[in-house]
């Protein structure tokens, strides 16, 4: 996989995008019937898609006469558990330090 | 890409400072350091340009980064030049930025994370270590407040 977590955050800062991953949560879905849940152009929504693709979270494929798209969720937690740890350390930190500032009253 | 936290402390504003930056190995949560044994000081040199760094009772000094902007009380900005592992690596450099602010009971403490993409490259080897079992949509909606910060 040649996308960085930067291509995965950058596709996510759109909330059209997040919601395109949202609905396809529940499986592949026609990109016809994935643009009709939107007020956006089409040309519009293939260039979202396009984002998505290049950050690894979904993929398209012909599926007879329909292009399919489906998501991968992959990327998505790999970027999610690399916040999550910074989330968690941060955390620790400030916790330690409000007690250690606290505690030290002259 | 950013991560943002902050605490109120009872505390005064001065102090809180003084505290936050100049005395580190306080606080600092155990197990995150770069060098092997628990016993080590960390220092952050108080002026602009100025080192963030652990020392051992060995004598080895590793740093962590350094600063940015020092406006003493109100904020430090200093870089984090540690990479996926853990490890010193100036090729890998990314932001913390704290500020603190005078409230009625205290101090707020605020701490901004970012230029975290910075780590992207390294995703690869982080995946794996730190699997999450969260349902896919609470993760879309944690990482839209995320990446909206840094849109």
């Amino acid at each position: 996989m040649t996308a960085t977590l930067d291509d995965v955050f950058h596709a996510l800062a759109d909330p059209t995008r997040r919601d395109m991953m949202v609905r396809l949560d529940g499986g592949p879905l026609p990109v016809g019937d994935l643009a009709e849940q939107y007020p956006h152009s089409l040309p519009a929504i293939l260039k979202h898609l396009k984002v998505l693709e290049r950050a690894g979270l979904t993929e398209s494929m012909k599926r007879g006469r329909v292009r399919v798209v489906q998501a991968h969720p992959e990327r998505l937690r790999e970027a999610a558990a690399w916040v999550a740890r910074y989330e968690k350390f941060w955390d620790t930190a400030l916790d330690n330090f409000a007690q250690f500032v606290e505690s030290d009253s002259d | 890409m950013q991560v943002v936290k902050s605490i109120s402390v009872s505390a005064p504003l001065a102090r809180t400072f003084q505290e936050f930056t100049q005395q580190f190995d306080k606080w600092w949560p155990r197990g995150h350091h770069l060098v092997g044994g628990e016993e080590f000081v960390a220092m952050l040199e108080p002026k602009v340009g100025g080192r963030w760094y652990e020392r051992h009772p060995d004598g080895t000094e590793c740093d962590w980064g350094k600063v940015l902007i020092w406006e003493p009380p109100h904020r430090v900005v200093m870089t984090w030049e540690i990479d996926a592992q853990w490890q010193p690596n100036p090729d890998v450099v990314s932001e913390v930025e704290v500020t603190f602010a005078e409230t009625p009971t205290g101090t707020r403490v605020e701490l901004t994370h970012r230029k975290l993409e910075a780590y992207g490259e390294a995703a690869e080897m982080v995946r794996g270590i730190f699997e999450s079992e969260n349902a896919w949509s609470g993760l879309l909606t944690l990482m839209g407040a995320y990446a909206e910060a840094n849109a």
